[in-house]
């Protein structure tokens, strides 16, 4: 009998030593303190296959303001906060720099759960002023099952969260399979967005009340 | 759609229902991305992992238990109980005499003071 108990307790304390890195999931050196460059333009396109397979292609054009920079990070949450069985790794990343192709190499951080591109050289610094980096990705199967009023949904963060850098303006389109549903795409169509109400803490979600699908 | 300014770490987020049925995730696991940094990366190498683990979990319980010894049933003893002979004794353990065993019995039989042949008494030198 108490050999039994030293298995179970023996047993218990390996299975709780297994589990500690999912204690330290997520966490990491994500905080940047102050950043000095900022984003002035953010356009995106997002296309969204029949499959839910999404390509983006991101130009995002960043003010330097001094010397000694080599290039900007781009971070991917794996973790889908709505679908928490579904990883979203993005895959065929391209990178370009000022229209020239540009090496980036991939990282992990918070113990997994972001790809990071850090792009740029290391031997190579910008020049001070604005640079303009293309992105482009595919992500598969980023269609969620819906919440009620249709069977399926884009949810989706077409600027993500990690951004250091505040945004100047973006310019978003996204390309979906089908028009979206009149519940979750309201009026509006084609009119300009207003920006979120201010103050706003960092790091609080805003959602577009309006989206309008792109010509097909 | 159209922005105006962000501050830093803000997402934007759309959320767009279609009318079409929901196709399979690109990447989806049995666990939660939580999970990931124990269970790994993709599903057909948990069930590798396990039952690699469980095959060398076993054969280490083996290994174990031939390292310990069992319990005996009754003291050990460093000669046989009272009334048994040597070679009775050795006879019932091996389940065949030996040399050994018959000039232990000589011996037993001589400590007795009895001859093994007649089972006699003798008249001592």
């Amino acid at each position: 009998m108490s050999r039994l108990v030293g298995y179970v307790v023996g047993f218990g304390m390996l299975a709780g030593l297994v589990l500690v890195p999912a204690l330290f999931f997520g966490l990491g050196d994500l905080d940047a303190s102050y950043e000095e460059t900022s984003i002035t333009q953010y356009d995106a396109s997002f296309r969204v296959a029949e499959n839910g397979d999404l390509t983006a292609r991101e130009t995002i054009t960043v003010d330097f303001p001094g010397f000694f920079k080599h290039g900007i990070f781009r971070f991917w949450d794996v973790a889908d906060g709505s679908e928490p069985f579904a990883r979203r790794i993005p895959r065929d990343i391209r990178v370009t720099l000022d229209g020239a192709e540009e090496e980036f190499e991939m990282l992990r951080e918070g113990r997994g759960r972001y790809r990071v591109a850090r792009i740029g050289r290391e031997s190579v610094t910008l020049d001070p002023g604005l640079h303009t980096y293309s992105i482009s990705y595919t992500v598969d199967g980023v269609l969620q099952p819906g919440d009620g009023a249709q069977p399926t949904q884009f949810y989706w963060n077409l600027i993500p969260g990690g951004w250091r850098q505040t945004i100047g303006a973006a310019n978003l389109t996204v390309e979906l399979p089908v028009a979206p549903g009149r519940s979750t795409a309201p009026s509006g169509r084609g009119r300009p967005l207003a920006a979120p109400p201010r103050p706003m803490a960092p790091r609080s979600p805003w959602s577009p009340g309006r989206c309008r699908p792109a010509p097909r | 759609m159209v922005t105006g300014a962000l501050p830093a770490r803000t997402p934007v987020t759309i959320r767009a229902g279609l009318d079409l049925p929901t196709p399979d995730a690109g990447d989806a696991r049995p666990w939660t991305a939580r999970f990931d940094p124990v269970f790994g990366p993709s599903v057909w190498l948990l069930p590798f992992v396990a039952a690699l683990a469980l095959v060398m979990g076993t054969g280490g319980a083996r290994l174990a238990r031939n390292a310990r010894e069992p319990k005996p049933p009754f003291p050990l003893l460093y000669a046989p109980p009272p009334g048994i002979g040597p070679a009775q004794g050795a006879y019932i353990f091996n389940e065949s005499p030996d040399r050994e065993d018959f000039v232990a019995t000589i011996l037993y039989a001589a400590s007795r003071a009895q001859s093994p042949s007649t089972g006699t008494r003798e008249p001592g030198p």
